[in-house]
């Protein structure tokens, strides 16, 4: 592989032992998925750093990183943790959870990382077309390079924060021209009504992905309502969780869609559509929970603007970042007052919702519904709309 | 075959290098991915995926050989998790390995190497539980498995 000079000496060590393994991690997996050479990125974006994925001992990794003085080389973001950053009490977290929580996040702002906590940085850090980020999470990484034709693998959470303390990523995949080319074609239009009746956009992620697998599919005959910013984030998460793609490109939607000739193409049947929404049929709940991935204070506004003067049936539990509810301030307090619980820096999947007093739930995201049946709830997807009508009177 | 591969001696099976480092330990073989986050108890080093076909077994100081790992990237930190509770596998082969193995590894000082041949996982009813020396060098991996093969099978 190819390495520039200032690479070849991080590597040796001239910038510290530290840095060293850092580019030593970013230069082993470079070369093991065939990169030439690196490339330098401009964003960083971290996941995994729950304390409970860490454990203790991940916890002391990260913070002996920060100890011996790492910092990271280029601006760095975080994902949601495992609970709410000011309002832990209230989800059942104990005092030694939330210090544990707090070590690691100490540490990463300590390396120069803004503490986020939100699994949508295109929507406070967004990144512009063609620039090369490293980003870890799958929704973001889709929606960077399906919707802002910014470039990035699905990098992986440490990974990811190897390559921000390096600030460069390996040059393969996504990041290059020949990875970004489709290699499927998936044909939207036996199933564009049904979606756009039944708002299915994160049921269709769902099996888009599934469908694919991997590589970059090339949708066709988009169903109208997708290009709304809260159903292609719900599209693009869902897609994310049953697949490996990192890039969809989408009629209507994608700045590098082209129509391909010669491409293989499955269309998407509506008897394929019904199998996922059966997968996650009706079901009691305790509460309803939104913001797979996090809301957006356009999607605040809109829930409050729904639910004001109505009362809840159950519980309505709404995951945000910081950075959202502090743009929709009297939307989230409207909320409070309706009811609903409002979170931020953490969500449902990376929570702990039993702890909360949840069994059960609905949900609108096909991603959520997909990692807490893994975690043994029971699971109710429907659309939005559908969900808010079920709960209020 | 050359005359030196006909002889008894230790089956070598060379590889992608990719993690350096020298160990010993019993072949744990399976065919199936597994999955370090969730799959693989952080603290006592046993598979926990259900339906896994080495479920129950412990991975904890064998010399590991799966095709690739797969499952959420911060399984990275579930082997560095073994590793400093001296719970890690001595040594881990994949046919193709991916970043979240390598990074873990790394982490982990875990010898890590890929793409071997002959394949260990179709000689697995061979070599299953053999006692077992990988070295890994710059590019080049090697185990040198103790089980007494003929230039010919059977």
């Amino acid at each position: 592989m190819l390495l520039t000079d200032e690479e070849a000496r991080l590597l040796r060590g001239e910038a510290g032992e530290g840095v060293a393994e850092a580019m030593e991690v970013v230069v082993r997996v470079a070369e093991a998925i065939g990169a030439e050479r690196l490339v330098k990125i401009s964003r960083a974006h971290i996941s995994g750093i729950s304390f409970r994925n860490l454990g203790e001992e991940g916890i002391e990794f990260i913070e002996e990183m920060a100890r011996k003085g790492l910092r990271f080389a280029v601006p760095t973001t975080v994902n949601p943790a495992g609970m709410d950053m000011e309002n832990w009490r209230r989800m059942g977290v104990n005092a030694w959870e939330y210090e544990a929580q707090a070590r690691v996040l100490r540490a990463l702002e300590a390396m120069g990382a803004e503490i986020t906590l939100s699994c949508t940085p295109y929507l406070y850090s967004p990144p512009r077309y063609g620039e090369h980020v490293a980003w870890a999470e799958s929704n973001a990484v889709l929606y960077a390079n399906s919707v802002l034709g910014a470039r990035t693998n699905r990098e992986g959470g440490p990974l990811a924060l190897f390559e921000a303390i390096v600030g460069r990523a390996p040059y393969a995949g996504l990041h290059t021209d020949e990875g970004r080319a489709p290699t499927i074609a998936v044909d939207l239009s036996p199933v564009k009504r049904l979606v756009e009746e039944g708002g299915y956009y994160s049921a269709l992620g769902y099996l888009v992905g599934s469908v694919a697998k991997t590589g970059v599919p090339l949708l066709l005959n988009t169903p109208s309502g997708l290009s709304t910013s809260c159903n292609l984030k719900l599209f693009l998460a869902a897609v994310g969780a049953s697949s490996s793609v990192g890039l969809a490109l989408i009629e209507g939607i994608s700045p590098e869609f082209r129509r391909v000739e010669g491409l293989d193409t499955v269309a998407l049947e509506p008897h394929q559509l019904v199998e996922v929404l059966e997968k996650w049929g009706e079901v009691d709940v305790d509460a309803v929970v939104l913001g797979c991935p996090h809301l957006s204070p356009q999607e605040l506004v809109e829930l409050y603007n729904r639910l004001r003067g109505r009362r809840l049936l159950r519980r309505l539990l709404l995951f945000t970042s910081r950075w959202a509810a502090s743009r929709a301030t009297h939307a989230v307090r409207g909320l409070k007052e309706v009811g609903a619980e409002v979170y931020v820096d953490t969500c449902m999947v990376v929570g702990d919702l039993r702890r909360m007093g949840v069994e059960s739930c609905a949900t609108d995201s096909a991603k959520a519904a997909y990692y807490l049946t893994n975690q043994g709830y029971g699971v109710w997807l429907a659309p939005r709309d559908a969900l808010l009508e079920a709960v209020t009177a | 075959m050359d005359a030196s591969e006909r002889q008894p001696g230790p089956l070598r099976i060379r590889g992608r290098g990719l993690v350096e480092g020298e160990c010993r330990g019993r072949l744990l073989v399976t065919r199936e991915p597994i999955s370090f986050y969730g799959g693989v108890d952080p603290e006592t080093g046993r598979i926990v995926e259900r339906g896994h076909e080495l479920y129950g077994e412990s991975v904890a100081g064998a010399i590991l050989v799966f095709p690739y790992g797969k499952g959420s990237t911060v399984g990275s930190y579930t082997l560095l998790r073994l590793a400093r509770r001296g719970r890690a596998p001595a040594g881990i082969v994949n046919l193709m390995s991916e970043p979240i193995v390598i990074v873990g590894c790394i982490l982990g000082r875990i010898p890590l190497m890929d793409s071997p041949s002959p394949d260990p996982i179709r000689l697995r009813s061979l070599i299953e539980g053999a006692e077992t020396r990988m070295v890994v060098r710059g590019s080049l991996g090697v185990l040198e498995v103790s089980v007494n093969v003929r230039g010919e099978e059977g």
